[in-house]
C-alpha cells in the first residue's frame, strides 16, 4: 500500500509538471483516499498486533479484515489514478499518451460552475458605400 | 480577391514555419517555447465563414458575405506550485473578401481579444486572483443595440479567496471595473430606426463604466456539493445622461455541487433591484442539470432567469432556457454543440426582444499542432419593434484551422 501511495504521487508531480490541472485533480482526489486508507490500515495493524499479544484472536481477525478490504480499494484507487486524464488527452497507441491543454481550461470543481454567459448581440451594419 | 488568397497563403507559410514539421517524431515532446517555468505558445488561426447577414444593402435587404479571420496569437501558461497565470492574446484581421457583396471591403478592420488569469493560491487561508478580458469586436453584451458596432471592452477583476481551517467554508470578497466604448462601423442609419438604439449618431452616448463589488461565498456540506451565496452590486454610469445609470443589486443563494454519482445541479434564487435610474426589479432564478458522462463529456440543461443593466433603457430582464455539450469522441475529435433562448424584457418599455441562438462546432486535432473545426452557427434576432436589425435570421457555416506551437 506505502508502494501503491509513492506511486500516485509519483502521478501527481508528472501532472503537476505537465500544468494538467484536470489530470491534477483527478489524481489528488484519488491520493486523499488513499492516504485515508493507509491511515486506517495502519491503525488497524497496531490493533491487530495488540489482539495477537492478547490472544484475542476474534478481535485479530476484524483487523486483518480491514487491512485486507483497504489494500483492495487501495489497489483498487491506483488503476484509476493511472486513468486519470486530461480534458483534450488523448491515447494516439497503446504505449504512447499525448496530451494537449484545452484553451479555454473551465473550472472542474463541480460546487463553482461558470455562469451563463450573458446574451451576446452582432447586429449587422447598415452598408458603408450608401 | 487574390490580396485575400496572397495574406492567406503568406500566412500558412508563417504558421508550416512555426510549426514543428516534421511533427511525428516530436509528438511525445510538449509543445511551447519554455518561458521561467512557464510555456510560451505561438498560435495562427485562419478562418473562412460565410455569414448570411454580414450587412444591410442599401435596399434594406440583407446582403452576404464571405468574410476572412485571419488571427495570430500568443498563449502562455505558468502553473507553479503557488502560482498560476494564464495569458492569451490575439489580433484578429477580418477581411471582407467581397466575393458575394462588392464593395463589402471597406468593412474589413482588425479586432482583437486577450485574458489574463493570475492566480496565487499557497497552502494558507487566503488566496489572491487576478483577472482580465479585453476585446475589440463586433458584438456586445449591451442587447439594447440595433445598429453595427464596434465594442473596446474591459474587464478587470480583483478577488481574495478566504478559506479558513479545511477549506470547507470559501468566501469571496471581489472588486470589478469594466468599460466600454462602442463606436458605429457605419455611419448610415439603419433602416426603420426610430430610436437611439440604432441611430450611429447616439452610439457613443452609450459608453459606460461600471463598477462591480462582489460577495460570493460557499459550504461544502459534502465533499461536492456545497450551499452557495452569489451577491453583486452594478454601479453604471453612462457617457451621455440620457441613458438611465443604474444601481442594481443581486443576490442569489441555493445549492451547487454533485447530487449522483453522475448528476451535478446548480439550483440558486434571489432578487434583483435597480435602486436608481430604470428602478426595475424581479426574482432571480437558476436551475441547471449536468450529466457527467466522464471527465471529458459532459450534457447540460439549464434555465436562467436574471436582471441586467443596459443602455436606453438602464436594466433588462432575461429569461433564458440553453443546453450545452461537450463530447470527446475517439480520442481527437471533439463535438461542442449548445442551443439558447433568450426572451429580453427591457424596464418601463414595451419593447421585448427574443434571441435564439445555435451552434455546433466539431473540433478534430489532426496533429498536436494542428486543429480543424468546421462549425455552424444560427442566430434568430425578433423583437416586437419594427427597426430591421431587430429582426434578423444569421446562418454562419465556417472552417477553421490553428496551427499551434
Amino acid at each position: 500500500m506505502r508502494q501503491s501511495l509513492k506511486d500516485v504521487l509519483k502521478m501527481l508531480e508528472e501532472a503537476r509538471n505537465t500544468k494538467d490541472i484536470l489530470k491534477l485533480n483527478c489524481v489528488n482526489e484519488k491520493l486523499t483516499q488513499i492516504k485515508g486508507l493507509l491511515r486506517i490500515s495502519e491503525q488497524a495493524d497496531v490493533s491487530l498486533q495488540e489482539s495477537l499479544a492478547k490472544s484475542d484472536s476474534t478481535v485479530a481477525l476484524q483487523e486483518l479484515t480491514k487491512v485486507g478490504i483497504a489494500s483492495e480499494k487501495v489497489e483498487d484507487l491506483t488503476a484509476q489514478a493511472r486513468q486519470c486524464l486530461g480534458q483534450l488527452a488523448y491515447r494516439s497507441d497503446e504505449n504512447m499518451v499525448v496530451e494537449v491543454d484545452e484553451p479555454h481550461l473551465t473550472s472542474n470543481d463541480v460546487t463553482d460552475p461558470p455562469p451563463p454567459p450573458l446574451v451576446v448581440i452582432r447586429p449587422p451594419a447598415a452598408s458603408p458605400t450608401q | 480577391m487574390r490580396a485575400v488568397w496572397q495574406i492567406m497563403g503568406a500566412a500558412g507559410i508563417f504558421a508550416i514555419a512555426l510549426s514543428p514539421v516534421p511533427a511525428a517524431a516530436q509528438l511525445e515532446e510538449a509543445n511551447g517555447i519554455k518561458v521561467g517555468d512557464g510555456r510560451l505558445h505561438p498560435y495562427l488561426g485562419l478562418e473562412l465563414r460565410y455569414d448570411t447577414a454580414a450587412l444591410y444593402s442599401d435596399t434594406n435587404q440583407l446582403r452576404a458575405e464571405l468574410i476572412a479571420h485571419i488571427s495570430p496569437g500568443l498563449r502562455f501558461d505558468l502553473q507553479g506550485p503557488a502560482v498560476t497565470i494564464n495569458l492569451d492574446g490575439k489580433v484578429d484581421y477580418v477581411r471582407y473578401t467581397g466575393w458575394i457583396t462588392p464593395g463589402s471591403g471597406s468593412l474589413s478592420r482588425l479586432q482583437a481579444e486577450a485574458s489574463l488569469a493570475a492566480r496565487y493560491i499557497k497552502e494558507g487561508p487566503f488566496g489572491v486572483e487576478l483577472t482580465d478580458q479585453f476585446s475589440r469586436l463586433d458584438r456586445t453584451t449591451n442587447v439594447s443595440l440595433g445598429a453595427g458596432i464596434l465594442s473596446l471592452f474591459n474587464d478587470v477583476r480583483l478577488a481574495v479567496p478566504i478559506h479558513p481551517g479545511g477549506g470547507a467554508i470559501e468566501v469571496t470578497p471581489s472588486l470589478a471595473y469594466t468599460f466600454e466604448r462602442l463606436s458605429p462601423i457605419s455611419l448610415q442609419t439603419v433602416p426603420g430606426c426610430t430610436d437611439p438604439t440604432c441611430d450611429p449618431n447616439l452610439i457613443s452616448g452609450q459608453n459606460y463604466q461600471e463598477v462591480r463589488p462582489a460577495l460570493e461565498a460557499r459550504w461544502k456540506f459534502f465533499p461536492k456539493t456545497a450551499f452557495v451565496l452569489d451577491t453583486r452590486m452594478h454601479f453604471r454610469t453612462y457617457a451621455s445622461s440620457a441613458n438611465p445609470s443604474a444601481s442594481l443589486l443581486k443576490g442569489m443563494v441555493g445549492v451547487a455541487g454533485l447530487i449522483s454519482a453522475r448528476v451535478a445541479v446548480v439550483a440558486k434564487a434571489g432578487w434583483g433591484q435597480d435602486f436608481t435610474g430604470s428602478r426595475g426589479k424581479t426574482v432571480l432564478g437558476q436551475l441547471e442539470l449536468s450529466y457527467l458522462l466522464s471527465d471529458t463529456n459532459k450534457l447540460k440543461i439549464g434555465y436562467l432567469h436574471t436582471l441586467e443593466p443596459v443602455s436606453v433603457f438602464g436594466s433588462y430582464a432575461d429569461h433564458r432556457a440553453y443546453g450545452e455539450t461537450r463530447l470527446l469522441l475517439s480520442g481527437r475529435l471533439q463535438l461542442h454543440a449548445s442551443v439558447a433562448a433568450d426572451f429580453l424584457s427591457f424596464t418601463n418599455s414595451s419593447r421585448n426582444d427574443t434571441d435564439f441562438s445555435v451552434m455546433v462546432e466539431p473540433e478534430y486535432q489532426v496533429t498536436k499542432w494542428m486543429i480543424v473545426t468546421v462549425g455552424y452557427r444560427l442566430d434568430l434576432r425578433s423583437s416586437n419593434q419594427s427597426t430591421v436589425s431587430l429582426n434578423f435570421a444569421r446562418h454562419e457555416p465556417y472552417l477553421r484551422v490553428v496551427f499551434i506551437y
